[in-house]
């Protein structure tokens, strides 16, 4: 019941990436929702999980975009495991160490997704973080916090019992 | 047996993450392979009905707005259309006299932009056309403004469009006033460069870049942008001349894709 539910709003975020979130597209950079939910997953329902929703919400998404199939699964599915090995005992701590500890998975997504995608263009490691990695990671994490307060249960609440 | 099974429930986590991330790394080195492609195709059609009604929706909200600016367009075109229709029997006239071969018509196909993935390096439109009317890889779209992108991935009713201001896009150009050719291509932003021009070229702000016809995939003379900055590059022999594009791709709704396969070689 739980995988339908999650393939289910798997599906939904991916709608909503391709066709809402431009909306909200500053200077190229836009929130990336399937890394909200995949992040989620992996803290509420284990790293296990986690990696296999990265994976197969990745390969989806890389169908849509001009570059590599398998980079975003690839980048996907190893943030869900960090997110899920920083955040899957953490959860009773504070709201500002579990958003920091979420930046990191973020940032170690939006890290590697950009450093391959720059390889071969004229943009440099410096530029490239500091265009690009650090101004999505917070952007996601803005989106995130704001996602998690308007959610009754929220986005890192332990998981319901199907 | 047991002990082995054992071994994958305590470590399913790190199992599952090494088979991840090696498939994706085995995918990410066979993208031109025919499954991928098929992979891509057959996701692409199944989203994009789905992609289609949400942006229907999406679009009801701007009807009204769009429809008051479609009737003052309308009367503004009609306008114009008559002025040009005089101009192009002037050009016919002058284009005869010249012994100029007759440019064909551009066989032109309406897409509309269902969906949209913007992130940095990454910049794709998805159309609600596809090889069901004939469009296949490789194609140019434009818009009334100028270029926006080539055909990246075609499935029966849609594509994928990689536009102008992707990592991986590149077209033959050149400025309009002088003949001075380059490449064009993304750098960062949302600006594209025009590179490979030696330095002193005679390139001047607001200069128009259009596309130098040489190529199988653009036609010539398709606005891509103005000159908006000049730098002459310390070290190398080229300049970097940085172009605003001439279609506003946040306002990217509908564009039409060139169907056809061969182009006469601008010759002016």
């Amino acid at each position: 019941m739980a995988v339908i539910f999650y393939i289910a709003f798997f599906i939904l975020c991916i709608i909503l990436q391709l066709t809402v979130i431009p909306l909200f597209c500053i200077n190229r950079i836009s929130p990336n929702l399937i890394l909200i939910l995949v992040i989620s997953v992996s803290i509420q329902r284990g790293k296990f999980w986690g990696v296999i929703a990265g994976f197969s919400a990745g390969l989806v998404f890389d169908a849509f975009g001009t570059t590599l199939v398998g980079l975003s699964s690839f980048v996907n599915s190893i943030s869900a495991f960090v997110a899920g090995f920083l955040l899957g005992e953490q959860l009773e701590q504070r709201f500002g160490v579990i958003v920091g500890l979420i930046l990191v998975s973020l940032f170690i997504h939006d890290f590697l997704h950009f450093t391959i995608l720059s390889i071969g263009t004229s943009i440099g490691f410096w530029a490239t973080l500091f265009k690009y990695v650090v101004p999505q990671s917070f952007y996601t994490l803005i989106f995130m916090v704001i996602i998690h307060m308007v959610l009754p249960r929220g986005l890192w609440a332990p998981a319901r019992k199907y | 047996m047991r002990r082995f099974n054992e071994l994958f429930v305590a470590r399913r986590d790190y199992l599952t993450l090494i088979t991840a991330v090696l498939v994706s790394l085995i995918l990410m080195f066979s993208n031109e392979g025919r499954q991928t492609e098929a992979i891509r195709a057959w996701t692409l059609g199944s989203f994009g009905v789905i992609l289609k009604k949400v942006s229907v929706l999406k679009e009801l909200k701007n009807i009204y707005a769009e429809n008051q600016w479609l009737r003052r367009r309308s009367a503004e075109l009609m306008l114009e259309n008559s002025s040009l229709k005089e101009a192009q029997l002037e050009n016919q006239r002058l284009r005869q006299l010249m012994n100029f071969k007759s440019e064909s018509q551009l066989d032109l196909v309406a897409a509309k932009v269902i969906g949209k993935r913007e992130s940095g390096f990454v910049n794709s439109a998805i159309l609600d056309a596809g090889g069901g009317e004939q469009i296949e890889r490789n194609m140019a779209a434009v818009t009334a403004q100028g270029l926006v992108g080539k055909i990246l991935q075609v499935s029966k009713n849609h594509s994928i469009l990689e536009l102008l201001l992707d990592r991986n896009f590149r077209v033959s150009a050149m400025v309009q006033r002088s003949r001075v050719s380059g490449i064009v291509k993304w750098i960062e932003g949302e600006n594209v460069v025009l590179a490979e021009v030696p330095k002193r070229s005679d390139v001047k702000v607001d200069d128009l870049v259009i596309t130098s016809g040489l190529s199988f995939i653009f036609p010539g003379g398709l606005a891509v942008g103005k000159v908006i900055d000049i730098e002459e590059e310390k070290k190398g022999m080229f300049m970097a001349i940085t172009i605003k594009p001439a279609v506003d791709f946040t306002r990217l709704e509908e564009v039409f894709v060139i169907r056809n396969r061969e182009f006469p070689i601008q010759t002016q």
